[in-house]
């Protein structure tokens, strides 16, 4: 069961499960051009949430990713626009500040895969 | 250390207990009745497999170091985070490069970790009207630049291996 993240008292409590926190950092790494789910699919689809790990440290989130990425694309450059991408999307949608968005690249994806 | 390289190594040792045990402790009255093999010979066959038991465990451990070595160098922290490369990515990457260059010849690509980078050994099997000093220079050079381009990571050495020619 996951475990949900707590924003502040003022006004009643609001919690946020981590799996929300998952699917809008999943959401967000599916609009970032050139990145797919590990299995080559796009990441806004739905089984794409379970390569995407959310922990709270100390009331800050780590959001950890597996991803795929398509050939011909510059690794650093297309992680970094991954990693700004989530931490905005993250952060303005819940609140909670983001401490790091760690990402591992575990497959490229060749244009005949995806034809 | 993987799950599967892991089970290699608990299998492998235990195989080696059971071999160094059953030739240090097995007496010829029991070989005689049970074999018809020489005591002499059944011990000596047991000392090899306990050799050979433990030379497998030396393997798997020797792997299991450069892969964790390798798993080290390709994770890099970020302001943002860490980024791992995967070893299978970056060779995939590799052999993206080389497969644009190098249309119908044989390759496969090995990555190796280095103090602060990692180094590449390319084998190739070339046509026979290929030169190999201009296919080797090329592919050291694409390798260390396009590869270190894409990946951020230090390529410092591509060693190229040709191991035969293809018609």
């Amino acid at each position: 069961m996951a475990r949900p993240e707590e924003l502040g008292e003022e006004g009643g409590r609001i919690s946020i499960a981590k799996d929300v926190i998952s699917t809008i950092a999943a959401l967000a790494a599916g609009e970032v051009p050139g990145v797919f789910a590990p299995t080559g699919e796009a990441f806004s689809q739905g089984p794409a949430r379970r390569h995407v790990d959310t922990e709270l440290l100390g009331g800050r989130i780590r959001i950890s990713l597996k991803v795929s990425v398509e050939y011909g694309r510059a690794l650093p450059e297309v992680v970094q626009e991954l990693q700004e991408k989530v931490k905005t999307e993250v952060e303005r949608m819940t609140a909670l500040p983001v401490e790091a968005v760690d990402v591992e690249v575990i497959h490229m994806v060749f244009p005949e895969e995806r034809a | 250390m993987s799950f599967f390289l892991g089970l290699e190594v608990l299998i492998l040792s235990l195989a080696a207990v059971v071999a160094g045990l059953g030739a240090a402790w097995i007496t010829p009255e029991v070989i005689i009745r049970t074999t018809p093999l020489s005591p002499l010979t059944v011990k000596a066959v047991l000392w090899v497999l306990f050799a050979a038991f433990l030379g497998g465990v030396a393997v798997c451990i020797a792997l299991w170091r450069q892969r964790a070595s390798l798993t080290h160098l390709l994770k890099q922290p970020g302001p943002r985070g860490q980024v791992f490369i995967t070893p299978y990515t970056v060779t995939q990457l590799a052999t993206g490069l080389l497969a644009q260059e190098l249309s119908g010849a044989n390759f496969r690509v090995h990555l190796y970790p280095q103090q602060d980078g990692v180094s590449l050994r390319v084998f190739l099997r070339l046509p026979e009207e290929a030169s190999i000093s201009e296919v080797a220079e090329r592919v050291q050079e694409i390798l260390t630049a396009e590869l270190s381009r894409r990946t951020g990571l230090k390529i410092q050495e591509v060693q190229v291996v040709i191991h035969g020619t293809t018609r």
